[in-house]
């Protein structure tokens, strides 16, 4: 036994749970406690206006809350009876309830809420199996979905799909799929959506012959709402001494997008960015809170699995660059190379997953950390800029938002222009 | 020193104890070094968030990995994991006075290769030392389902590495 556990050591022993994690975590645990802080504090503040508000027009809220917001997801998104969230979203076409529904081989699949912004497209199932046995089946399944619009076009490996919620014993579990959007320049508002989803399969390599066969086609026609709020700069900004152009930023209720130059980014090799954005300080607030700032956390970053250096790496032919590999394995290399242990450390350097967004701080009355079906993706080549695309779970208060921080690099939204 | 404080000092004495097992530990689980580092790092913070729900039911590091091992499954859940491409496995250093019997690149391969279930009953069992019951407690599982999968785990290792997998 101890023979093994030698092995899996020695093969693991560069990875370290450095200070500078210790520190993150410590960061961020503070952080939570503050936000916690700050949220009793402003439920007390808000609790009298609402409640007087809720008092004259009671029927009319109830009503809109049960039309608008499945109490699962309205949960995920931080949306109560009491907070600004769930007055945002009356009639404004972010969340609708959907009622279509399509069954086949003992499962039904109902669709039973939207959340549409202008980039992104949640849609949340509830997947009604046979019995609890085949429920418990399915939280180890996916399932292959085609996505189609009438007009709207979105990224072919944009949907992906993860359980939202389920409880040991039910028959039935709630399932998220997203799906980005890739041109959204007419909104998806009134257009008809086609989703076919078919052929369960396992995900868990144990039982990896299990599969569900089946086709559900659901199609409705989309509510989305429009709100965004998009500001330009084309100024550039320092980040851990490497310059970056920021070119423009789009918020909308659901995602971020940071527009970069990317013939900037590319000259000067991969560097790794965490993205803040600031939240407005309240002018209301009481003595206790007053200045207190709190952040939304995004943190992105780029991935490469070779330790080349991006530099040394443009342009060079698919061949070249598995020659260098090769090389690099035999020890034959002879150009510039940083060993990939060095590279993971090198926090100037660092390469990882663009494909996720670890964490995000609110401090409005809606709180999420470190979503888990969050993600983030980046995509150079649209209009020269690198886009970084951060979709998160969770209603971001736009307005609110007064500043972007990148790394070490604070951007006042104030020093673009607002369109 | 305020109530804060003290949970702090805790927190920093539990990254301290078991950080480098979890943060490796969710390596070979996920086969990516920055998600692992990720996970690694929210497990904490988990651990902060709910540590008065910890009621000593059982081990604190029990209570950790089993954090940990949920999240790591939560990532696994999603499409984009499912799809993308893994990074290349970091080499083991071949050590000349190893016995000759072990090639240690060759097991820690072919462990990475077996599938979740049963790649983390070995993790757990020989890596992280846990006992059957604590094992089971874990991952929820009953106590013989993780001795079938233990069992099933070293049948599909290779032939050669059956001899250091020695069931106690």
């Amino acid at each position: 036994m101890s023979e093994l556990k030698d092995v899996l050591n020695s093969g693991l022993k560069d990875m370290i749970f450095s200070e500078d994690m210790k520190n993150k975590v410590l960061e961020e645990c503070r952080q939570s406690k503050k936000a916690a802080n700050k949220r009793r504090k402003s439920f007390r503040k808000t609790m009298v206006p609402i409640l007087v508000c809720l008092a004259l027009c009671i029927s009319v809220t109830a009503a809109a809350k049960v039309l608008l917001w499945n109490d699962i997801v309205a949960e995920k998104y931080g949306v109560n009876s009491k907070n600004k969230v769930q007055e945002g979203t009356l009639n404004d076409g972010l969340a609708e309830l959907v009622n279509v529904s399509d069954q086949n081989n003992g499962i039904t699949i109902e669709v039973i809420q939207t959340v549409a912004t202008v980039n992104r497209l949640d849609i949340y199932l509830k997947v009604q199996a046979k019995n609890a046995e085949m429920a418990k089946q399915l939280t180890e399944m996916a399932a292959d979905v085609d996505v189609t619009f009438e007009r709207t076009k979105c990224y072919s490996y944009g949907v992906a799909g993860s359980v939202q919620s389920y409880t040991e014993g039910d028959d039935y579990l709630i399932y998220n799929l997203d799906v980005d959007i890739d041109d959204a320049e007419n909104g998806m508002d009134g257009d008809k959506i086609y989703l076919k989803i078919y052929n369960f399969s396992s995900v868990s390599q144990e039982n990896s012959d299990m599969v569900i066969e089946g086709e559900w086609n659901l199609s409705w026609t989309i509510r989305a709402t429009d709100q965004e709020r998009s500001v330009e700069f084309n100024k550039e900004y320092a980040i851990y001494g490497k310059k970056i152009k920021l070119q423009k930023l789009v918020l909308t209720p659901t995602t971020i997008k940071i527009y970069l130059d990317q013939e900037l980014i590319e000259d000067q090799g991969i560097w790794s960015a965490n993205i803040y954005a600031t939240q407005k300080t309240d002018k209301e607030a009481d003595d206790s809170i007053a200045g207190y700032i709190d952040e939304n956390l995004y943190t992105v970053e780029w991935r490469a699995w070779s330790g080349i250096p991006l530099l040394v790496y443009n342009g060079w032919t698919e061949k070249e660059q598995k020659d260098a590999v090769s090389q690099i394995e035999d020890g034959t290399y002879q150009g510039e190379y940083i060993n990939e242990g060095e590279w993971l450390q090198d926090d100037r350097h660092k390469f990882v997953d663009p494909w996720q967004v670890t964490d995000i701080k609110m401090a409005d009355g809606t709180s999420f950390y470190a979503l888990e079906d969050s993600f983030t993706t980046t995509q150079g080549g649209i209009d020269n800029c690198y886009v970084i695309h951060s979709s998160y779970n969770g209603y971001l208060m736009m307005e609110d938002v007064e500043s972007i921080r990148l790394g070490d690099c604070v951007i006042p939204l104030e020093d673009g222009t607002e369109k | 020193m305020g109530k804060n404080d003290d949970m702090e000092e805790h927190l920093t004495f539990l990254m301290n104890s078991y950080g480098n097992s979890v943060l490796r530990m969710c390596y070979v689980y996920l086969k990516d070094y920055q998600l692992a580092e990720d996970v690694a790092q929210e497990t904490f913070i988990r651990v902060y968030r709910h540590y008065g729900e910890f009621h000593n039911q059982s081990s604190i590091k029990t209570w950790i990995i089993q954090i940990a091992i949920n999240l790591c499954k939560n990532q696994m859940r999603t499409h984009w994991w499912k799809n993308r491409f893994h990074q290349e496995m970091i080499e083991i250093e071949t050590v000349e006075c190893y016995d000759s019997v072990l090639d240690r690149q060759m097991v820690f391969e072919e462990i990475s290769k077996l599938s979740t279930k049963y790649r983390e009953v070995i993790l757990l069992y020989y890596y992280q030392e846990l006992t059957i019951p604590e094992i089971a407690k874990v991952l929820d599982e009953k106590e013989s389902t993780i001795k079938a999968r233990l069992v099933r785990a070293r049948e599909k290792l290779k032939p050669e590495l059956k001899e250091v997998l020695y069931y106690e």
